[in-house]
């Protein structure tokens, strides 16, 4: 589903990329250029080429890797791949009749010729069966009622604004659809609402089980209903930004509510914005803005508005090309196939109660899930051992936060968990009295895993540079080392942010990226 | 008879004959032990293989069994004692591998056997058949061989056929080496082994000993928190295979574990629940009772999980005053040498 066409130059010979280049210009072909394999994958992510034209010994990420992540992203599969190679050599997951391999010397002509098939290739006209379009062009309802009545069976995958999401049918009916975390017909409404956004149906085998048993026929129905209505009623609507308090004690609230009431209720223990009330309910959006409008004109609800903290679509904690390197370490040393949906740190600490609090600074980010329940539903000791959160940081790649103990006789047990690990944060306080256990757990996963391991002090304000040496000192760190401290109260977002870029910075490194597996 | 005609009773002894004689392909690729190759021959094999299964997406497994001395590491194995006793092991390869397999002797002890279109828990099954079938000349009486087995898989292993023996052969030796070899428990039964691992303190690069219970750091929350934690571990993988024990002493309709069980779904891991007794109001799902006449069982809390990426394995034997002492590894090799001798011991299906 390529809407924009231009091609990707990723050669590591300045020589190469100014002689393809002046030849690509001549024939006003928009191009880009980079130099390594993970500025790459950032301009991937950023925008799909319609070619990419590579160096099969590219720095930064193999050819092999490259290839792996870009077919991966569903965005950008069916991206064409020109690789540049000094003999005839093999690339791994090359897709005969997609990609090619050029060995030099090679003639512009040669080139030329193989980049305009690829963007051919990239534009949509070759495929067979395929169908695609743009939502503008052609309404949603429109799109499903073509493929009903003929009763297709494939995935229509529509790519939006910010999100791509899928549609399942067989047999013309709809099976199940999945937009971020949203699926079965809360996701299908979902895609009522978007006003464009391009779209690919691709005819294949449907395995996937069936969610939705509704007729398509009354599926569009009550689709165009809930769009009308949303359109009509969408001023009158909490702002997605909004924070949402509880006015009243819940558990005086009468039996046998409304199933959406009782839900919307339920989920303000977790979430606080709108939009996080409105992504976990099960209910259609509608529904849920609906619900949550009606608590809040009868006074169990109130809005804040103007949440007053960074605007949540820009707070970050990865950068693209983190996510990516992220990605390719989980797939390098775990994934023999690429279903790894998510990389695992270890939160090793010396009382649950400093697990907890690394999940309650957590739970101030936008993208943070957590299992247990911090205002009370879970007991301290929910925090000795097992996921204790994850955090959605590229597609659908989480990063699971998995508490461990810093006892060294739980090592067995802690071996049986390295599976698709990633890194380990140690936890660490003023009443810390086990830095010798924790240190050479410390030690343990560094030499066994090759894996980044960042020691955390958990504080409620700033401490001392006196306070900090000691730190060092028993955690045995360099004095050059950086000590990263999470702060509580007003400062706790903030240092929260500030921990966990350091951490990503140092798993995302290339000599840890690069360290292979086993 | 004249000699314008031709005999066809002669000739016909002559084709058979022939038919009868071994070709000069088979006897160029086939050694004295019947369908047991040569060394090239089954590396040349494996080598195709390992381009098939990249190619197609598939699996394969190579298994590597070593012949190393005699007679409880008494004799070292070697001349005419050696190349009998490979007679009796290519026949009993020969018999335990299936027809799509390719055993072939590497060198005058060891034989490669590469199995097509087969996973980490289908080697397994060969090999368990395999040690089972040695077990006559291995356990007792003479020749009392020392014979080790291993196995590695593409492309969980490696994605190269050459580094797939490499790592079979490390393998070999870790066996060798294990503390499941040294100790022998290969040849204790279930209880014996329970015993001698919960008894001493033991300690390890992947095992440990540990108490339980009473004073100790970790109450028996805790223990049931490692079970917890491992069904959620199922629960993030539900296409990897595996296999998970988990006995309870008694499983009653309260056990804390059967909530998490409940909720865990569909899964490709095999879950049991083991207990001397099974309350009838136990609302069990996703997972099979099994009921065990046998006091002993009712001592211990255990947990055997095999997957293709993960080994586990606790014993907590009951001590006195609510203590336990427990024994916990990671060692695939312990994990699986456990499941094997609980499944033989008890009379269960032997099934991974």
């Amino acid at each position: 589903m390529a809407e924009t066409k231009y091609i990707l130059l990723a050669l590591k010979n300045d020589e190469d990329t100014s002689s393809i280049t002046k030849g690509l210009k001549e024939n006003a072909l928009e191009h880009v250029v980079t130099n390594d394999g993970a500025k790459t994958m950032e301009e991937v992510i950023k925008r799909a080429p319609g070619v990419i034209i590579c160096d099969v010994n590219i720095a930064g990420v193999t050819a092999d890797r490259l290839l792996q992540m870009v077919k991966s992203n569903p965005k950008t599969a069916s991206v064409p791949f020109v690789f540049i190679a000094d003999k005839q050599t093999d690339v791994k997951g090359y897709r005969p009749g997609t990609d090619t391999i050029l060995v030099r010397p090679f003639h512009w002509g040669e080139l030329y010729g193989v980049v305009k098939q690829g963007m051919f290739i990239a534009s949509g006209a070759d495929a067979a069966g395929h169908i695609r379009g743009d939502l503008a062009q052609m309404s949603l309802v429109d799109l499903l009622q073509v493929l009903h009545f003929n009763q297709k069976e494939g995935v229509l995958t529509i790519q939006g604004d910010k999100h791509v999401g899928k549609i399942y049918m067989k047999g013309g009916q709809v099976f199940n659809a999945t937009v971020a975390e949203a699926e079965k017909e809360k996701a299908l409404y979902r895609f009522f609402m978007w006003p464009k956004g391009a779209f690919e149906f691709v005819p294949e085998p449907v395995n996937v089980p069936q969610k939705i048993d509704v007729p398509t026929g009354n599926l569009l129905m009550e689709g165009a209903r809930l769009f009308d209505e949303f359109e009509r009623d969408k001023d009158k609507f909490p702002r997605d930004n909004s924070l949402i308090k509880v006015n009243v004690d819940t558990a005086t609230l009468p039996k046998g509510l409304k199933p959406a009431i009782s839900e919307i209720i339920f989920l303000t223990k977790y979430y606080s914005t709108v939009k996080e009330l409105v992504d976990h309910c099960s209910f259609p959006d509608y529904d849920a803005y609906t619900t949550i409008r009606n608590l809040i004109q009868r006074n169990i609800l109130s809005e804040v508005k103007d949440t007053g903290g960074p605007d949540t679509d820009k707070l970050s904690i990865v950068t693209p090309a983190q996510a990516v390197r992220i990605k390719e370490q989980v797939i390098g040393k775990w994934g023999e196939n690429l279903n790894v949906n998510f990389g695992r740190v270890f939160v090793a600490s010396p009382s649950p109660a400093l697990a907890k609090d690394f999940v309650a600074a957590c739970s101030k980010l936008p993208d943070f899930r957590s299992p247990l329940d911090l205002k009370g539903g879970s007991k301290i000791e929910d925090f000795i051992l097992g996921e204790i959160g994850a955090i959605r940081v590229y597609g659908d790649l989480d990063i699971a936060f998995y508490s461990v103990p810093c006892n060294l006789a739980m090592v067995p047990l802690m071996i049986t968990f390295y599976p698709n690990l990633i890194g380990a944060i140690i936890l660490m306080d003023e009443n810390t009295a086990t830095f010798g256990d924790m240190n050479k757990f410390k030690e343990r996963i560094v030499t066994n895993r090759r894996v980044p391991v960042l020691n955390v002090a958990v504080a409620n304000s700033d401490i001392s540079a006196e306070q900090t040496a000691n730190f060092k000192r028993l955690a045995a760190m360099k004095p050059s080392d950086e000590l990263n401290v999470l702060k509580g109260g007003t400062d706790q977002k903030e240092s929260i942010i500030k921990v966990l870029k350091a951490f990503m910075s140092h798993i995302s490194a290339t000599d840890f990226a690069s360290s292979g597996g086993a | 008879m004249s000699d314008n005609f031709v005999d066809f009773e002669k000739l016909s002894e002559a084709e058979e004959a022939a038919a009868s004689k071994p070709s000069r392909l088979e006897e160029m690729t086939k050694s004295i032990e019947g369908r047991i190759y040569d060394s090239f021959f089954v590396n040349e094999y494996g080598k195709i293989e390992s381009v098939r299964a990249e190619r197609y997406g598939m699996s394969f497994s190579v298994i590597l069994l070593q012949v190393d001395s005699f007679a409880s590491g008494a004799r070292k194995a070697e001349g005419a004692e050696l190349e009998s006793f490979m007679k009796i092991v290519s026949d009993i390869v020969i018999k335990v591998i299936r027809n799509c397999d390719v055993a072939g002797k590497l060198d005058e002890r060891r034989v490669l056997m590469v199995l097509p279109n087969t996973d980490y828990f289908g080697s397994l099954i060969t090999l368990k058949k395999l040690t089972k079938a040695l077990e006559p000349y291995t356990h007792k009486g003479d020749p009392h061989a020392s014979v080790v087995v291993s196995q590695s898989t593409f492309p969980k292993d490696s994605v190269g056929y050459g580094e797939l023996v490499n790592m079979a052969t490390t393998r070999l030796h870790e066996i060798k080496t294990s503390f499941w070899e040294q100790k022998q428990l290969k040849t204790k039964l279930f209880w014996e082994v329970v015993a001698l691992l919960t008894s001493g303190s033991l300690s390890g690069y992947d095992f440990q000993t540990f108490d339980a219970g009473g004073n100790s750091d970790f109450n028996m929350d805790y223990i049931g928190r490692i079970n917890d934690a491992i069904i959620k571990e199922i629960i993030r993988n539900p296409d990897r295979r595996g296999v998970l024990y988990i006995g309870a002493k008694n499983i009653s309709a309260d056990l804390p574990i059967l909530k998490t069980i409940k909720n865990m779904g569909r899964s490709s891991t095999k879950v049991f629940l083991v207990g001397e007794h099974v309350d009838k109001n136990a609302d069990i799902r996703n997972a099979i009772a099994i009921t065990i006449n046998d006091p002993r069982v009712t001592e211990m809390l255990f947990t055997f999980f095999l997957t293709e990426h993960a080994a586990y394995a606790l014993i907590c034997k009951e001590s006195w005053g609510e203590t336990y002492n427990c024994f916990h590894t990671a060692n695939p090799y312990i994990v699986e040498g456990l499941i094997t001798k609980f499944q033989r011991d008890m009379y269960l299906q032997e099934q991974l």
